[in-house]
């Protein structure tokens, strides 16, 4: 396995061993949120405000008297999150506090069906923002599987010219909490597509789930990489050895129906998309 | 200093006054908006606009901004307000002091640009005050005192102007002077709010005992609201020799009959009272102008001697009846002393028909000849 981290200005940047989100919080064992949580609170560092929609996120944070999170989290009502961002925003910007983050934290079909379309106004208005989709592919489970994979929302927004997107797994500690240091000094809308498991969805056991992550990335599905301003492609872990996509897909009992003959054509389909990925990285 | 302003003006005015820090807009309420920018831009304030596609993102950005500490203002309409409405009980049980001005306009399928009150009056239950105003002077002092209530007891408010009738009419409007303003309406200073190094979470997860206590508080909180409010309007009349009171007593010194009214009617009702008085009636003029809280200790007082009662309402609760009416009559009949003046429920001018000074005198003629209502909603001027 081979990582490329060509990253000039996140050379010094080592993990901070201090750990900013507390106990307490009521996450599904074997989920990825909490652990995203964790790792992208450590590349942010303490001077960041949630924003959270109604979704699997809301439990990241835990309850009331018994909240995880050790930085101020809002939780916003439906489809207005990229709202309460701008006016958080708007306020801290009057207030001068330029150097706090403003992070949209939003989880499964949430991010990708009720708030994209905020957020694509949000990116339209130029707003300063980070915004995150902790991608469990919730959204997918009555559905065939194969377009869902392509980490749609990437190449959407990079089209759109943001000055940063990326996708980032749970099983890559090391280039997630990258990716999140790295937003963090960059100006404009940011976005950053975490891949994670969600094991009573995906009909795994919580112990395989970092697992399961690790191979999307291996198998392909799930490519890790990074767009600046709509135009830099980098791939940031190139797997030596491309796995089948089976060995992802067979582990799952969500995946139980599918016949060889499907599975021959989402190998297909990662193959062509990674093909097109390298392509552009290579421009 | 006086200048002649549009109703819609003196809405800018009074924002720009009460220094407003983070305006959220969308399309309809353009003219405030446009205006306010002006303002905002000249003095250099750094007043940062958020423009938005929807009323619901207006508030959703508002609600933001002041859980982040900020002194927020935006604007609204029937039909856009509705769309806020998820956003008005986030924003009352957050306690987040947002004032929202909204134009009254009725709502109707066919979206109606006449003014109506059902827009702000279906949104009575969600924990925000709410202001009727009769005039542009009225608007723009209530939104500076709005601000103070608000700041004071933690809850939002609305400060309610009719579309049409009022908010394209050009008056003379006195405008106070900042120094003054600022004298009376101190910085917006939140204790809970979204800081980095005291952080809290907004609107967390929660158990049906704390939202219940929420709940508990809000209503305390609205009592207090009360006597803020009076108090806001009393230092507000010292300092700027305007004070409106939450309810307005007009001619009622020995009046046998008093009409209850809000708004716009207001000024059409005065002008038939001083008609009746200068034939001897013995008719008066209750304006409700604050109507969440609702003052009814204040109304009960007023209506003590009067033998008739007369509200006349803007709006009707279909299978219910006008809504003042409702609040009226609860506010004289639920709580001892009992009073036993005769309560008529008139329902006037719906979705912006013109209520002419011969309607309010039907109204007079009705209640005069009658002892007691013979329907307990009246109609008056519909086509039938």
């Amino acid at each position: 396995m081979r990582h490329v981290l060509p990253r000039s200005q996140v050379q010094n940047f080592k993990i901070p061993k201090m750990e900013i989100m507390g106990s307490g919080h009521s996450i599904c064992p074997g989920c990825g949120i909490s652990l995203s949580l964790r790792y992208a609170l450590k590349g942010l560092g303490r001077k960041t405000i949630l924003v959270v929609p109604a979704c699997c996120c809301s439990n990241a944070d835990g309850s009331l008297l018994y909240t995880a999170a050790n930085v101020p989290v809002f939780y916003a009502a439906y489809g207005t999150a990229a709202f309460a961002v701008s006016g958080i925003r708007a306020a801290l910007d009057f207030q001068g506090k330029t150097d706090v983050q403003v992070v949209l934290w939003a989880a499964d079909s949430n991010n990708r069906n009720f708030e994209f379309w905020t957020m694509n106004g949000a990116d339209r208005r130029e707003e300063n923002f980070i915004c995150v989709c902790c991608d469990d592919q919730a959204a997918i489970k009555a559905r065939f599987p194969k377009s869902d994979f392509r980490g749609g929302l990437v190449e959407i927004m990079a089209a759109r010219g943001i000055s940063y997107a990326a996708t980032a797994s749970v099983a890559y500690p090391d280039d997630f909490i990258d990716k999140f240091h790295k937003a963090k000094r960059i100006n404009g809308t940011r976005l950053i597509h975490i891949h994670l498991p969600c094991p009573p969805l995906w009909k795994i056991s919580a112990n395989l789930s970092i697992q399961m992550a690790r191979l999307a990335v291996q198998t392909r599905l799930f490519p890790l990489y990074e767009v600046e301003n709509g135009e830099k492609y980098t791939v940031n872990v190139i797997p030596d050895r491309g796995f089948p996509v089976e060995e992802f897909l067979r582990p799952q009992g969500r995946f139980q129906h599918l016949t060889n003959m499907q599975t021959e054509v989402i190998q297909k389909d990662v193959e062509r998309n990674w093909k097109s990925l390298l392509n552009r990285a290579a421009e | 200093m006086k200048k002649m302003l549009t109703e819609k003006e003196a809405v800018s005015w009074g924002a720009y006054r009460s220094r407003v820090q983070v305006i959220a807009a969308s399309t309809p309420e353009d003219l405030i908006v446009e205006e306010l920018a002006t303002l905002c831009t000249e003095d250099k304030r750094g007043a940062k606009f958020v423009m938005v596609r929807s009323e619901q993102a207006a508030l959703a950005v508002g609600v933001g901004a002041s859980a982040t500490g900020s002194r927020v203002f935006t604007v609204a309409s029937a039909h856009s307000l509705v769309p806020m409405h998820e956003l008005l009980y986030k924003a009352s049980l957050s306690r987040l002091p947002v004032v929202v001005v909204d134009i009254n306009r009725a709502m109707v399928p066919g979206g109606l640009t006449w003014t109506g009150q059902i827009d702000s009056l279906a949104h009575r239950d969600t924990g925000w005050f709410q202001f009727h105003c009769e005039s542009s002077q009225e608007v723009m002092d209530t939104i500076i005192q709005a601000y103070r209530i608000s700041e004071q007891v933690l809850l939002p408010g609305i400060v309610v102007l009719a579309a049409s009738a009022a908010s394209h009419a050009v008056k003379p409007v006195d405008i106070p002077n900042q120094k003054s303003v600022d004298r009376y309406l101190k910085p917006c200073r939140l204790i809970n709010k979204l800081d980095v190094n005291d952080p809290h979470s907004f609107a967390v997860l929660d158990t049906p005992e704390n939202c219940y206590e929420s709940y508990y508080k809000m209503q305390k909180a609205m009592g207090k609201a009360l006597q803020v409010a009076e108090k806001a309007d009393d230092d507000y009349g010292k300092l700027f020799g305007r004070g409106y009171g939450l309810v307005e007593k007009y001619r009622c010194q020995g009046a046998e009959t008093i009409l209850v009214t809000y708004g716009t009617i207001t000024g059409t009702v005065r002008e038939v009272v001083d008609q009746q008085r200068a034939r001897g009636k013995k008719v008066g003029l209750l304006k409700v102008r604050l109507f969440r809280p609702f003052p009814a200790r204040l109304i009960r007082s007023a209506l003590s001697k009067a033998r008739k009662v007369a509200v006349i309402d803007g709006e009707v609760s279909p299978g219910s009846g006008g809504i003042l009416h409702q609040e009226v009559t609860s506010s004289l009949f639920k709580v001892k002393p009992r009073l036993k003046a005769a309560v008529f429920g008139f329902v006037v001018g719906l979705s912006g028909d013109d209520i002419a000074p011969d309607i309010i005198q039907k109204v007079v003629d009705y209640t005069t000849k009658r002892q007691e209502p013979e329907e307990k909603v009246i109609w008056l001027g519909v086509k039938r």
